[in-house]
């Protein structure tokens, strides 16, 4: 419970865009971890990239057919996200900038390093760490406060 | 038979199962150094490194970390292959308790007091209040040229001979820091001892063994939100035995230090850093700053010696020990990744004898203090998170009626890649 309130008053940027998915979202929020299909569909609909009324199986369905589907093919939306999976998608649905090596090889190990140098995701996790729920939140709330920055 | 391959099968076993379930992170760097120096005669330095470091993390508390890598160095025509074995040690910690074990860098909390790459094991423990390190290891494993230790005129002989390790020396270390000043400040009491280790019968006449320890303190922390410091001393004290001479000198010295930074919150992102530093120093009754050549009268040694090289300047590297300075900077970012740090340092001596580096000799130097004054500019662009530039020039304007050479100038590039 106090995760799920920590997390709701980090994510007021993010609040607004949920307001439709609200049990779909305390489901996710009360995981141990957080699983691949939410923490995806909450990329997605944190940049804008699936409607608001999509939910995490649309969004596991978007992911196969993207450019990154060979990255997670044969994993099902159940398994838990690591911070490299989510730090690629992340990168790629809002569109930030990367350093040199991102830009060549567009690998999630790159993408993983570019957010904990930009604090995007709290603490500095390994690229294989399986993310909590409170992770996947938090950090889509910095991106988001960086990008209104710009 | 049998019972060979099942042996052998257990083990793998063993050693696959924690690492199946290991987290494993690499990443490496690349560095190139151009640099042009008028000191002497104009000359050339090129130095190119690639670094590879990997973690291995299985628990908490245990995990490994490794370091290597190699330096390709063009200097005085002179071209040398370097390689550097950093690190390889197990570590771990919890909320409490944390440790290494194995070859990694041991320093004290502040910076102050020394830094160096040894064979050995550190252990801390903190709580709200308190912190608590200590270490102890040996330097003499380690490649030269990965090594900061050097104090002795033995240590700089090595050096300059291309030994391959570094100065033999025992050191242990106990600090403490107590976090009782306001604005997150810190008060630390650090014990660092060390031993120097080089066999006696390798030495010659005039060459000594310089067994000291220090006691440092130290206050560090912020006054309000816009001034940061770090004020600290040390006390050395010690011997210095000259077995093939049948002398013992004693060693009495010290140090003090007071950093400053101020971020101004204003246009351009402006701070103002302040670093005054005092170390004492031997007359010239020391013809020599390493201390080779100390005349028969001489029984107590006044020079500050720190365990691990601490230089100051970019046209001279002045090392401390009968040096005092103070370092002015000003560095403004126009725009996001890219600084301009200008830098005044000026230099004196605390007393009139040997310094480091610069040519100061009893014979054509008066006794005045002061030595001179650099003054350096520095271009730093970080246009994406793992690129790095820097250009930068100095110009050291000496105190002619104490310093051999006239202005030297010295100019430079950096380039740093990591992946």
């Amino acid at each position: 419970m106090k995760i799920l309130i920590m997390s709701l008053l980090l994510l007021t940027p993010l609040m607004s865009l949920f307001s439709q998915s609200n049990e779909e979202l305390d489901r996710f929020l009360n995981q141990p971890t957080a699983d691949l299909a939410s923490a995806v569909w909450l990329v997605y609909l944190s940049s804008g990239t699936l409607p608001y009324e999509a939910t995490p199986e649309e969004a596991m369905d978007y992911l196969m057919e993207s450019d990154n589907r060979s990255r997670f093919a044969g994993k099902s939306g159940d398994t838990p996200i690591t911070y490299r999976e989510f730090a690629l998608i992340a990168m790629d649905e809002h569109d930030l900038p990367g350093g040199l090596m991102y830009r060549i090889f567009r690998s999630p190990r790159y993408a993983a390093k570019e957010m904990t140098y930009r604090r995007w995701m709290p603490g500095k996790p390994k690229g294989g760490t399986e993310l909590t729920p409170w992770d996947v939140t938090t950090s889509l709330s910095q991106i988001l406060s960086w990008k209104e920055e710009q | 038979m049998m019972k060979k391959i099942f042996v052998l099968l257990l083990l793998t076993a063993l050693i696959l199962t924690p690492l199946s379930s290991a987290e494993f992170e690499w990443g490496g760097i690349f560095q190139n150094t151009t640099s042009g120096s008028s000191v002497g005669d104009w000359s050339l330095t090129q130095v190119d490194s690639i670094s590879l470091w990997a973690d291995l993390s299985f628990v908490p508390l245990f995990n490994l970390k490794f370091s290597a890598g190699y330096r390709l160095k063009y200097s005085n025509e002179t071209l040398s292959h370097i390689p550097e074995f950093g690190t390889f040690y197990a570590y771990g910690s919890n909320d409490r308790i944390s440790y290494k074990a194995g070859r990694f860098t041991l320093k004290d909390m502040n910076n102050n007091l020394f830094s160096t790459t040894l064979d050995g094991a550190e252990f801390g423990w903190r709580n709200q209040k308190i912190a608590l390190k200590t270490g102890t290891g040996f330097t003499g494993l380690v490649f030269n040229d990965n090594s900061s230790v050097a104090m002795t005129s033995v240590d700089f002989q090595a050096i300059s001979d291309d030994a391959l390790l570094a100065s033999p020396r025992m050191a242990e270390y106990v600090e403490a820091a107590f976090y009782i000043l306001p604005g997150d400040g810190s008060l630390t009491a650090a014990f660092l001892a060390q031993q120097d280790l080089w066999a006696e019968n390798t030495l010659e006449s005039e060459e000594g063994q310089l067994n000291s320890f220090f006691i440092n303190l130290g206050l560090k922390g912020r006054l309000g939100n816009a001034l940061f410091y770090n004020l600290y001393g040390t006390v050395q004290a010690g011997s210095y035995n000259m077995p093939v001479d049948d002398r013992s000198l004693d060693v009495r010295a010290g140090a003090m230090g007071l950093k400053v930074d101020i971020p101004l919150n204003l246009g351009l992102k402006p701070l103002i850093s302040v670093d005054l530093f005092y170390s004492s120093g031997d007359k010239w009754s020391r013809t020599d700053h390493m201390g080779s050549l100390i005349e028969p009268v001489v029984s107590v040694l006044n020079q500050y010696t720190p365990f691990t090289m601490t230089s100051k300047g970019y046209v001279y590297s002045v090392g401390a020990g009968n040096q005092i300075y103070s370092d002015i900077s000003l560095s403004i970012s126009p725009f996001r990744g890219f600084s301009i740090v200008l830098e005044s340092l000026t230099l004196f001596r605390a007393v009139d004898g040997p310094v480091s580096e610069l040519p100061v000799s009893e014979e054509i130097s008066d006794s005045s203090l002061y030595l001179g004054e650099e003054i350096s500019l520095a271009l730093n662009f970080k246009p994406l998170s793992d690129l790095g530039f820097q250009i930068r020039g100095g110009a050291f304007i000496p105190n002619d009626s104490v310093v051999a050479e006239g202005v030297q100038y010295k100019i430079g590039g950096f380039f740093s890649l990591s992946f």
